[in-house]
């Protein structure tokens, strides 16, 4: 994990000198929480996460320059990745179902318990935006704020969407 | 309003941590992005506004220059300085301009 100042250091040599070397390394350290997350956006598709997740990270390098730093470096990374799974969903839902590509089938019937299968199943019964506050907030341990200004919406409509997630879920996992 | 966590909040923060999806290792990962990186286009910006700069300091001086001379007989050579830098004003002055509208 790096700490503040050493994030800011390899920032600031990307954006200013195009620092390759400095961008493996913010990308070595991302990769695994913004690999997670789109894995649990995407239901498990590892194809379909590694991919946006690469495109993520290729937006980022060609976005450093605007990166002004107001935000943290992560919750701008995680923004640019949650656009891209949202303009993927998008462009998804305007091809024709005959031409869109089979999702892959996730590795997880050999592996997984049944408690995973539920959460899993408890996770893809819900709605994009909602499985996107559900993962950042109780998998990244973010707050309500930051996850507002990931997804560009209201804090209330963040809250809302936590609050029908939630119901959902609990309905599915806790009332067993 | 803060958002202060409940116990089945706690609940279910332990459940997906412990049961959501987790990438596995991907060695080639970082590698890959690498490999796909582009090369950034280097900025103009800056030597573009350096050149500009320095074009309005030598217009700025030559009209200086132009104005402290003595006019008793204006020569046709005084006549073609003042239309030739008139004109490389005009060329200094409208330049951003055009710059601006060729941007929208």
């Amino acid at each position: 994990m790096l700490s503040k100042i050493e994030e800011l250091k390899l920032v600031a040599q990307c954006a200013l000198g195009d620092n390759r070397r400095a961008f493996a390394t913010l990308v070595e350290a991302y990769q695994p929480r913004v690999r997670r997350m789109m894995l649990n956006l995407t239901c498990g598709d590892e194809y379909l996460s590694d991919d946006l997740a690469q495109e993520t990270f290729i937006k980022a390098w060609l976005a450093l320059r605007s990166f002004k730093g107001i935000s943290s470096f992560s919750t701008w990374l995680y923004r640019i990745g949650y656009n891209e799974f949202y303009s993927h969903m998008r462009r998804q839902r305007e091809t024709p179902l005959g031409d869109r590509p089979l999702p892959q089938e996730a590795h997880e019937s050999a592996v997984a318990t049944e408690a995973a299968l539920d959460v899993r199943a408890a996770l893809a019964s819900l709605g994009e935006a909602e499985r996107a506050v559900v993962t950042l907030h109780y998998l990244d341990d973010l707050p309500l704020k930051k996850i507002a200004t990931i997804m560009s919406l209201p804090l209330g409509t963040v809250k809302s969407h936590l609050h029908r997630a939630k119901g959902k879920m609990q309905h599915l996992l806790l009332t067993d | 309003m803060s958002h202060s966590k409940s116990q089945e909040d706690l609940k279910l923060a332990g459940l997906m941590r412990r049961q959501a999806y987790e990438p596995g290792d991907n060695p080639w990962f970082t590698p890959r992005v690498m490999n796909k990186l582009p090369e950034k286009k280097r900025s103009r910006g800056v030597p573009a506004v350096v050149c500009y700069l320095a074009a309005l300091v030598v217009c700025g001086l030559s009209w200086a220059w132009w104005a402290g001379g003595t006019f008793s007989v204006i020569t046709v050579r005084d006549i073609v300085y003042t239309a030739v830098l008139g004109a490389v004003t005009a060329l200094v002055c409208l330049a951003p301009i055009v710059a601006l509208l060729r941007r929208v």
